[in-house]
Order: structure tokens, then C-alpha cells, then sequence
């Protein structure tokens, strides 16, 4: 093999994440007490490496779950194999005909072959991404649905560390969510942002009955209901910002929400989107339109928290309406992610995605593909 | 890094065969090309070139890129090149509009970027999807033995589709058309630009009297709700160009039906930054286009063949070779070309090397 940027091997890892359901009733019906996350690391001929990750919560939140994942990437390997790891859109193409869809499973092996890209190319992920706009983004709290003493008790604490961006976990009995994030907004300070999310949790009729106060209230509306055509129904009748999550699955469903006026603000979660690839075209999508974005993900570890935080880096930051950030008590995986203070996400300026795996805590491989 | 200084260079690119026509009387002798320059204190060296064609083609002229140039200069200097979306956020705060302007100064921060990470720019742009991009042959708007000279050219070297221009005159068009379909072989295509020249129920007369040739028609009409109106009346593939600005219109033209394909032209969309994240989204959305610029000399071509090459093969329908039309070179080591195809030099950024003695003196330097 003569190419240095030929992948030799794919090394597929495990790791287990403690996860505490924030609400919804969608994560009542299956309450993982841990996330199952995969990495994965690429290493091409010359022996320079990439790291990526996707974690699906559970198996009900999207269409992607952890074992469904590293099938996948074992359906993918044979023909990533000595495909040119820096040739990012060949690389997805090989994926895309070995394997229709899942595009959760390829966005591990995309976000790693951009880490490797930079690393090639001595340069932060953000720089080929478009360029860096800047290295701080804000984070934001979210605060899990529960009665609404104890919400606003932990609003208060975590504008105690820093935050000044929320999100209110609704999704429940609409008049009781209501109150719940009335409760909270009036407890906000000048300068604070809220938006209340359902996580499709309300039916259109539960929506509709919710909007005569949710319109009275100064916070965005996130994904109400389940399907795209039932959240076009409510968006015609709210008056408050409204944004889009789950039921954006890719660009061309973007394509159609933005020409049919459904959304005023779109949470792209780079493994959801299918990668960086993908995501920096829904991001490009946006900017045009004036959408705008939470650049985030699902969940993860060290590693996801750094890809969305290169492609956030890399967006203006008005656009931005802060990200979501998995905090939990594990040893890191990687040096170099970016560090969470006063409310805010900071980047390195390292090559790639700027990170330094930890072999030990990441284990032995689950796979190797050679 | 940082942006040391910005030289602006004036070319003339004469037209190999005298003066050349669009629809509605419009003629030109040459363009009038205006090449960017940026230095860096890391010794890199940026080119990028503009070139809007002539001034009643596109809202563009050549005097207007180099005042524009002019307009952003000072803003520039001491930012950092090697962020071309940074950069471009800071060309729209310091003047609205005027994207054939940026177009220039935008190709000279992606050739440094390249050069920074030592990669070619298709490299950047996601790599190599299409290894050969295949040019179409420009054919002169009129039969006769100088049309029949150049399609026996661009035959034998294997070109697929011939593009040329109609007049805006219904009968003449209608002729001229017919014609063409009498002497094309099998496998080949044309492409008949109107460059807007046409009202819907001209656009609909000539369609309907030459459907017998295998046509693709570009711009039949000026404006973009024109076109729309057309494509509902009309069963012949459209492509759309001059009314086609900005991702916005693709989402729009997608959405209404109205695109069958479109030409992307990198200087009209405002250069590389923003024409990629055009071809991006033409490429999810299954749209069809060609890849060309309203004019310029080689330095726009090889940022036309990188952008090729990393554009998927069943999206990317054909280039323009700016060779066809003006041989005079601005580059010592031009894109290659062979059997009707190009391909971009193997080198970091653009990977040309644009020649001191055509340049001549820089008319503007800042910095």
C-alpha cells in the first residue's frame, strides 16, 4: 500500500457513562442509569491517528442504538479500509455504499477522519471547518422536568455557576408545564435566555392548549411534538421562537423546513446529523436563513464535547444559541477537550480536534479491523 | 498569521477571436480581469483573481472589484487569512453586498490556507470524488465554417456536451438551433444559453419548434419567477444561472420544482467559501450543476477544477475551460487538459504560479 493516508485499522471501544434522565416522557418509558458510548480510533499507513465518538441515549430517543452502532461500523470496516483518510467526502462515500443510512455509525468514523484531517494538515479542526470565530462558547443548563419548586431551585443554583442559558424539561401535562416554565422565567434575571422543551413529548392537542400561555412567556419552544407535520401545525399558531431537534434528520429535511418556514432556531447534534460533514452543511444551511443553532450532540464523552465544539467554534457565535455539555463523574478519555468554566466551553488551539487519547481509561479494543 | 499586505493587479484577456456575444446586442472584445495578491508575515503568499465579465453581464465591472478591493483593504490587513469564513464575516461587516468583489480577495485566503496545511485545495474541500472533470466545448453562436472548425476540435477531444449562446431574436434562434440538430452525433448534447434574452412565450416558441433537438436550455429568461413560470409550461431540462445568487435561491428553486440544474459560477456567488457550501447543498439535494465562473484567466480555473474534483461525479454535470476562449495565460503552469478533461496540479492552494511579466506592475497596493 503505497498511500500514507491509506487507513490501516479501526480500533472500535466501549465505555460506559452514568446518565441521569433529565425528564420527558419519552426517557420514562426506558430510564438507562448508564449510556453505552463508542470510540473509535483510525490509523492510517504513516501512522498518524483520528479519534471520534458516537453515543446514542438508550434505544428509544432517535433510530440508533449502541450495539446497532458497532454492527455498523463492523458492516463499514472491510470497506473503509485503505480508503484515504484525509479525502473526508470519499470517505463518507465509501461508507454511504457500503451501508444505507446510519448515519449515527459514520459519524464516528467522520468526526475521527476529520481529527485526522487536522492533524494532517497541522490545523485545528475549526480552521477547515470555515475558520475560527472564536475559542469560547456559551453552554447552557438544562433543567430536568420535575415539580416546579425544585426547578426553579436548581435554576438558581446553576445561575450560581455561571449559566445564563436554559433549557426547561417539559413534555408533561401541558397546564402543569405551564406553570413549570413560568415558574422558572420569572426567576430568571435580565439577560437570561430560556427555552422550554417538550422533547416531543406533547400531542398537537396538548400543544395547542399550552400556547395561550407558552405565547405570554418570554423562552423559546423547543420540538413539542413528534413528527415534523404536527410541529408545523403548532409553529403556525406560536408566537415564541420555536426550534427544531429530533425530527431534523438530515440536510435535505432541513432544506424543506427552512422553505416551509417551520423553525426559527435548529439543535444540531453532530452525530444525529451524521457527522461533521453533514453538520457543516445544516450549519451552512442555517447561517443563510438566519436560523439560529445549538451545535451539540446526544451524548458523549471528551471526544464529542470537542468535534461540536470545533464546529461551534467555527460559526458566529450571534447565530449560536449555546450548546449542551455532558458533565459526569468518569475519569476523561482524552486530554486537551475543551474545559467547561463560568457557564462557558474553552478550546485549545491544538491540531484536530485538539485531543490526546487515554489509552488506559479507554481499555482494550471491542474490535479491531486490520 | 496575519495579513502583511494586499496588491491588486490589472489584466487585460483579450478574446482569441475578437468580440463575444450574449443575447440583446451584448459584446466584448476582452475581459477585464483584476488579480489579488495577499502576503503574510508568515512569508506565504495568497493569489485569487476576479473577473465579472463585462459590465451589463452580472451587477459587477471590473472598476467597481478594484474600488471595492480598495473599500476592504484596510480591514484586512492584520487578520488572520488562513480563516477564510472569518474573513469573509469581516468582508460583509465592512460593505453590504458585492460578492464578485470578496470572490477575489476570498480565492487568495483558501490558496494560503492551502499552502498553510502544505494540501491542494480539493483536499480542503472535501477530496477527490471526480478525478477528470469533463469540460464542455464552447461553439460560436453561428454556422458557418469557423462553428464547424471548433466543434471538430472539440470532437476530437472528446467533448460530450457543445454550449453556445442564443440571440434573444425567436426566428433566428429557432434556426440556428435546428440546425445544430441536424449536425450532432449521438452521445453528444447542446446547451443553448439565453442569458435571459428570452420572454416566457419566447422561450416557449423556441422550445416547442426545436423539439426535436436533444437541448438543455440555461437562462431562458431574466428573472428567477419567469424561469418558474416556464418550467411549469415546458417538458426541455432548464438550467438556471444568472438568477441564482445564494443558497437561499437553492432552497427556493428546490422547493417550487424549478430546478432541474443549475451553473454555478464561484465570482457571481461571491468565491469559493460561499460556492461551496452552495455545492454542498445542491449535492444533498440532488441538483445537478456545472462549475464555471463569469470570466477569468487561469488562476480561476484551477479554483473551478479543485472545486470539480471534490464535487461527487453524478452531480458535477460540466466545467468551462476558459482555454476555449482566450489562450493568453496568466499562469506558468495552467490546469492540464486531455480528451475533454482537466485536472488540478497536484500542489498546496491553487497550486499555480502566476507569471511577474503578464502581471505587470500592481496598480493598488495596501499595506
Amino acid at each position: 500500500m503505497n498511500n500514507p493516508n491509506a487507513i490501516t485499522s479501526i480500533s472500535v471501544y466501549a465505555l460506559e457513562i452514568p446518565f441521569h434522565a433529565l425528564g420527558s416522557r419519552w426517557i420514562g418509558r426506558q430510564k438507562p442509569e448508564h449510556l453505552d458510548s463508542t470510540i473509535v480510533i483510525i490509523e492510517t499507513a504513516s501512522g498518524l491517528t483520528g479519534i471520534g465518538e458516537s453515543c446514542p441515549i438508550g434505544a428509544i430517543y432517535l433510530p440508533a442504538f449502541a450495539a446497532g452502532l458497532r454492527a455498523a461500523l463492523a458492516e463499514m470496516a472491510p470497506a473503509l479500509l485503505g480508503q484515504d483518510a484525509t479525502q473526508i467526502n470519499q470517505v463518507y462515500r465509501a461508507m454511504d455504499a457500503a451501508l444505507f443510512g446510519h448515519g449515527y455509525a459514520k459519524a464516528a468514523i467522520d468526526i475521527a477522519c476529520w481529527d485526522l484531517l487536522g492533524k494532517h494538515c497541522a490545523q485545528p479542526v475549526s480552521s477547515l471547518l470555515g475558520g475560527r470565530h472564536q475559542s469560547r462558547i456559551p453552554a447552557y443548563a438544562s433543567i430536568p422536568l420535575r415539580a416546579v419548586d425544585e426547578m426553579v431551585a436548581t435554576l438558581k443554583q446553576k445561575q450560581g455557576d455561571g449559566y445564563t442559558r436554559f433549557q426547561i424539561k417539559i413534555g408533561d401535562d401541558p397546564l402543569v408545564d405551564c406553570e413549570r416554565v413560568k415558574a422558572v422565567v420569572e426567576a430568571g434575571r435580565p439577560g437570561d435566555l430560556f427555552m422550554a422543551d417538550a422533547n416531543r413529548g406533547w400531542s398537537k392537542a396538548d400543544a395547542l392548549r399550552a400556547l395561550e400561555t407558552i405565547n405570554g412567556i418570554d423562552c423559546y419552544l423547543e420540538q413539542p411534538c413528534a413528527t415534523y407535520q404536527e410541529c408545523l401545525t403548532v409553529r403556525a399558531r406560536c408566537t415564541r421562537p420555536f426550534i427544531l431537534d429530533e425530527v431534523i434528520d438530515g440536510p435535505a429535511e432541513l432544506a424543506r423546513a427552512l422553505a416551509e418556514d417551520a423553525l426559527d432556531a435548529l439543535v444540531i447534534k453532530v452525530t444525529h446529523a451524521g457527522g461533521l460533514t453533514p453538520a457543516k452543511i445544516e450549519r451552512d444551511m442555517c447561517l443563510t436563513r438566519g436560523v439560529q443553532m445549538r451545535i451539540e450532540d446526544t451524548a458523549g464523552t471528551e471526544v464529542t464535547r470537542a468535534a461540536q465544539a470545533q464546529l461551534a467554534a467555527a460559526t458566529p457565535l450571534a447565530m449560536q444559541l449555546g450548546s449542551y455539555t455532558f458533565i459526569n463523574d468518569r475519569p476523561p478519555v482524552a486530554d486537551g477537550a475543551p474545559e467547561i468554566r463560568d457557564g462557558m466551553l474553552h478550546l485549545n488551539h491544538e491540531p484536530g480536534l485538539g485531543l490526546v487519547p487515554k489509552m488506559d481509561v479507554l481499555g482494550e479494543p471491542l474490535a479491531v479491523y486490520t | 498569521m496575519k495579513i502583511t499586505q494586499i496588491s491588486v493587479y490589472q489584466v487585460d484577456l483579450p478574446f482569441d477571436r475578437g468580440s463575444y456575444k450574449l443575447s440583446g446586442g451584448r459584446s466584448w472584445e476582452a475581459m477585464d480581469s483584476t488579480v489579488v495578491r495577499i502576503d503574510t508575515d508568515a512569508g506565504i503568499v495568497g493569489w485569487g483573481e476576479t473577473c465579472p465579465f463585462g459590465p451589463n453581464y452580472l451587477a459587477a465591472f471590473a472598476r467597481g472589484a478594484r474600488a471595492g478591493i480598495g473599500e476592504l483593504a484596510p480591514g484586512l490587513l492584520g487578520l488572520d487569512p488562513s480563516q477564510p469564513a472569518v474573513i469573509y464575516a469581516m468582508m460583509d461587516h465592512n460593505l453590504l453586498g458585492h460578492p464578485y468583489v470578496k470572490h477575489g480577495i476570498d480565492m487568495a485566503c483558501w490558496d494560503i490556507l492551502g499552502k498553510l496545511a502544505k494540501q491542494p485545495l480539493y483536499t480542503l474541500f472535501g477530496g477527490i470524488l471526480t478525478e477528470f472533470p469533463s469540460t464542455s466545448g464552447w461553439i460560436p453562436p453561428a454556422h458557418g465554417d469557423w462553428m464547424n472548425e471548433v466543434i471538430a476540435r472539440h470532437r476530437a477531444d472528446g467533448c460530450r456536451q457543445l454550449s453556445t449562446k442564443a440571440s434573444g431574436d425567436v426566428e433566428a434562434d429557432i434556426e440556428f438551433i435546428s440546425r445544430l440538430g441536424e449536425i450532432m452525433q449521438p452521445g453528444e448534447s447542446v446547451k443553448i444559453d439565453a442569458n435571459g434574452g428570452w420572454r416566457v412565450d419566447q422561450a416557449l416558441r423556441v422550445m416547442r419548434a426545436t423539439a426535436q433537438v436533444d437541448a438543455y436550455f440555461e437562462q431562458p429568461c431574466a428573472t428567477y419567477e419567469e424561469c418558474r413560470t416556464l418550467r411549469h409550461s415546458c417538458n426541455r431540462p432548464l438550467t438556471l444561472d444568472e438568477c441564482v445568487l445564494d443558497m437561499d435561491t437553492i432552497i427556493r428553486c428546490w422547493h417550487e420544482g424549478v430546478c432541474d440544474s443549475i451553473n454555478l459560477k464561484i465570482g457571481r456567488v461571491g468565491g469559493l467559501t460561499p460556492a461551496l457550501q452552495m455545492r454542498d447543498l445542491c449535492s444533498v439535494l440532488g441538483i445537478p450543476f456545472h462549475l464555471q465562473c463569469a470570466g477569468g484567466s487561469s488562476i480561476t480555473q484551477a479554483a473551478i477544477v479543485h472545486l470539480a474534483h471534490s464535487t461527487a461525479p453524478e452531480r458535477l454535470l460540466y466545467i468551462w475551460d476558459i482555454g476555449d476562449l482566450v489562450s493568453f495565460n496568466t499562469v506558468s503552469n495552467p490546469m492540464p487538459r486531455k480528451d475533454g478533461k482537466m485536472h488540478a496540479h497536484h500542489l498546496p492552494g491553487l497550486g499555480v504560479y502566476p507569471i511577474d511579466a503578464v502581471l505587470g506592475d500592481p496598480v493598488a497596493v495596501y499595506g
